[in-house]
């Protein structure tokens, strides 16, 4: 039986994974566009049915109003379209409205980034444990899937580690994971998906796991150069993130999970007056003419549209995840990671690489939890599920894994495509 | 003796008022108008408070000519002192023609929509004030104004003729801030973004904002400072009555993070002026970083630092090409002491004080328009030395300038 997918939110990701569903009427009866702003799903519906995609007959794709903040009409919206899987790739502060409704419904859950709370910065460590990993016992309770954290990273880079833990090491030590954009936008400064959440995130305090401690370092405090496959040499900065939150709790024995980012001088700066002049403050200012307004929504109004950056980026991501630890007790080091060109994502559904490597994912658990393999009636993270379906799935929809062993040479690896 | 309007009461007309006070064998009585009246009767507080003098206060709206002519007819002052916004300027001069009262300003008149800094809109009004018997003196801040003077000083004492103009505005000050700005943000961002002209060669030559930059250690340790060249309106008047001059460009020292923090606000388009949506609601960006940046008032306790402001004059005498600088120092806290506000206010009170002084005792008279470099500058320059802003000059300074 084919399934019907709800999709809530129609931003940059979300046109991707509207358009990776649609590519993909074989495996999906229907698909319905959900946001609080339903043009928005309108305009990403009309430039699907642009592409003169295969659509199977029968295959239906519509859009619906929804207010995700209330729980009630999310399960209406469920109920009314016979949803069985919901992918959540709305802002971060509606996932457990969404979680809550697909408990009552009995709809599976899939989602890209951990809840947030509007009113909190730093949240407490772990993350997952400070909301979704409390509804955990009633997943399995209500036999209701719930895959957290399946874009890219958190998604993709747990399941390098659950492959990583499988076939490649007998010990995890260390995890670093690392993502750079060694694209170009040709705008002064634009973030690649929603400003709101993504200027809060990389100025909260850099947290991770090491020697088995969880530190904390103020953001951009701490960097290191990398010298990555095709992309070259980047400088990237320790960041909070959330896969590090739930990779430390599942890889037995690992002692450093740490996550990195690449900036560049400019954006830095660009950060630094923001972050100096008061512009990152989510709190309601008033102005001299007694208007109440929240300075990161002017900035946000102010910047690119991440949605639009896409037919002018060139240049390519790569996101990876290096492990090292031993193997009959030998060291071992490994980058298993994905290169993923912007130009080419435009030219396959009219998205940027950043929006695109988070999109495809949630819609390769959409496919693993239609086909079964990932169905497990319960609560996930993405290194607690079987990769190889995944990978497989990522790489019919453009997405590769790749595998360097940086173990015996580090000039010299061993690098081989492992899906493609 | 004589009785004064002084008319706008921000930092400069704070200035202003407590100078004029420190005088009363010169104005004897001082009205200070503005369209906000608390801020004048705040300020008539801290004199009374600081001198035990009493001024009076007003509530105007320099917008509007009428209101200006009742206000003026009431109180019959001998002199307006002008140091509201530039846009006020023509109604200003229009209610003192009207009222037959003399005219003092300290900054060119601007229409509100474009920012175009020329003198000839006032320079129309010379048969006017000419046929009134009435005198405008134009420009007698700092720069404009002191400025001027010091142009005028050097031509009048050090040379038989003058021609290479450099006119060097540093201001060394720190407050402490990320970034701050001393005016209205949006004034400052024009500022920095505007068309650069200097003189050269019997005309003005346009290159782009911020452009042309050096390196200039000012004398006396106040420090090394970037300058960069730019438009500034005492250029247009120096030109006209300073025909020999061959070149005259005008320097303004910016700080680094000062310039980093402009171009990433206006490169985003947090200096807009135009209405942004947000989700329904209407947001002007500039009205927002107004409300997020130090209010310019609350800087003058924590700015430390000086401000150095002169101007480099080469020309001949005796057939000799010589150099000669004529400069001011000023501390920002010995302001703050004196006046309760910091230098910027203060340098472009002080002249404007002066420049009523000496129209009140008579030592500058005329019936018409004038710029201040008109006006014989060694009464003026004395009064610098007295008041507050005592100048230096140093012959042959050596600087190595482009």
């Amino acid at each position: 039986m084919k399934k019907n997918v709800l999709i809530i939110g129609a931003g940059a990701v979300g046109a991707v994974v509207a358009h990776k569903c649609a590519q993909s009427s074989d495996v999906f009866a229907s698909v319905c566009l959900a946001s609080k702003n339903v043009a928005k799903c309108d305009a990403i519906i009309d430039s699907v049915n642009k592409k003169n995609y295969q659509l199977l007959e029968g295959f239906k794709f519509y859009s619906r109003e929804v207010n995700a903040y209330n729980t009630d009409d999310l399960v209406t919206l469920i109920r009314s379209t016979e949803t069985q899987i919901v992918i959540n790739v709305c802002t971060a502060f509606v996932n457990m409205h969404i979680l809550d409704a697909c408990l009552e419904t009995g709809a599976a859950y899939i989602d890209t980034a951990v809840h947030e709370d509007y009113s909190v910065m730093n949240a407490p460590y772990p993350w997952y444990a400070n909301y979704e990993w409390k509804k955990r016992e009633l997943c399995k309770e209500k036999g209701v899937t719930a895959i957290l954290g399946s874009g890219f990273d958190p998604g993709v880079v747990n399941a390098y580690c659950a492959y990583a833990q499988k076939y490649e090491f007998d010990t995890i030590e260390s995890i670093d994971i690392m993502d750079v954009n060694d694209g170009d936008h040709g705008h002064y400064f634009s973030t690649n998906f929603d400003p709101e959440i993504n200027l809060r995130e990389i100025i909260e305090d850099a947290g991770c796991l090491e020697d088995g401690q969880w530190r904390t370092y103020p953001h951009h405090s701490r960097s290191m150069k990398y010298d990555f496959p095709e992309v070259g040499e980047h400088k990237l900065y320790l960041m909070g993130h959330d896969e590090v939150h739930s990779l430390s709790k599942n890889i037995p024995g690992v002692e450093t999970v740490r996550f990195w980012m690449g900036f560049g001088d400019h954006y830095l700066k660009c950060l630094e007056v923001f972050e100096k002049v008061g512009l990152l403050n989510h709190e309601t200012v008033t102005t001299n003419n007694g208007e109440k307004i929240v300075p990161l929504h002017t900035l946000k109004a102010c910047l690119p549209d991440p949605a639009s950056l896409a037919p002018k980026y060139k240049g390519k991501t790569c996101i990876g995840t290096l492990i090292k630890g031993k193997r009959n007790g030998q060291d071992k080091e490994l980058l298993i990671y994905n290169i993923c060109d912007h130009e080419e994502t435009f030219a396959d559904i009219d998205s940027q690489a950043i929006a695109f490597t988070a999109g495809v994912p949630p819609v390769a658990a959409a496919k693993l939890i239609a086909s079964g393999d990932w169905d497990l009636k319960a609560m996930a993270n993405v290194e607690e599920l079987d990769p190889i379906p995944f990978f497989e799935r990522l790489a019919e929809m453009g997405i590769s894994t790749e595998v360097c062993d940086l173990s015996a040479d580090k000039d010299s690896p061993d690098n081989r495509v492992l899906y493609a | 003796m004589k009785k004064v309007m002084i008319i706008g009461a921000g930092g400069v007309g704070q200035v202003v008022a407590h100078k004029c006070a420190q005088l009363p064998q010169v104005f004897s009585e001082i009205v200070l108008a503005s369209r906000t009246e608390s801020k004048c009767i705040a300020i008539a507080k801290q004199i009374n408070e600081t001198q035990n003098r009493d001024i009076s206060t007003a509530q105007v709206d320099a917008d509007n000519v009428p209101e200006l002519v009742a206000l003026l007819n009431v109180e019959k002052p001998f002199m307006v002192i002008n140091v509201a916004l530039p846009y006020q300027d023509l109604t200003i001069m229009d209610a003192c023609l009207e009222a037959g009262v003399h005219y003092m300003d300290t900054a060119n008149y601007e229409p509100l929509d474009t920012a175009k800094f020329e003198y000839h809109w006032q320079w129309a009004y010379q048969e006017k004030f000419e046929k009134a018997g009435l005198m405008a003196l134009l420009g007698s801040g700092f720069d404009p104004g002191a400025t001027n003077m010091f142009t005028a000083y050097a031509a009048k004492h050090y040379f038989d003729e003058i021609q290479y103009l450099d006119i060097i505005d540093v201001n060394g000050g720190d407050h402490g801030y990320p970034f701050a700005t001393n005016f209205n943000p949006e004034i400052n961002i024009r500022e920095v973004t505007a068309e650069c002209r200097h003189w050269e060669n019997d005309e003005f030559v346009e290159t782009p904002a911020m452009s042309t930059k050096q390196a200039f250690t000012c004398p006396d340790g106040v420090g090394d400072f970037n300058i960069y060249r730019m438009y500034h309106e005492e250029l247009e008047s120096l030109t006209k009555h300073y025909p020999t001059l061959k070149r005259a460009q005008f320097w303004m020292s910016f700080g680094d993070s000062y310039l980093k923090h402009l171009e990433v606000l206006q490169n985003v388009g947090m200096t807009g002026i135009e209405p942004i949506d947000f989700n329904g609601q209407q947001i002007v960006p500039i009205q927002l970083l107004a409300a997020l940046l130090p209010d310019p008032s609350t800087l003058g306790p924590r700015t430390v630092g000086k401000t150095c402001i002169g101007c480099v004059v080469r020309g001949i005498k005796d057939g000799k090409e010589k150099t000669v600088y004529v400069y001011n120092i000023k501390d920002h806290q010995d302001c703050y002491g004196e006046v309760k506000s910091q230098a910027i206010s203060y340098t472009t009170g002080v002249p404007a004080m002066i420049g009523a002084k000496l129209m009140v005792e008579g030592k500058w008279t005329g019936s018409g328009v004038f710029n201040i470099e008109q006006m014989d500058p060694d009464p003026f320059m004395e009064d610098m030395n007295k008041h507050g802003l005592p100048f230096q000059v140093i012959e042959e300074p050596g600087f190595d300038l482009i």
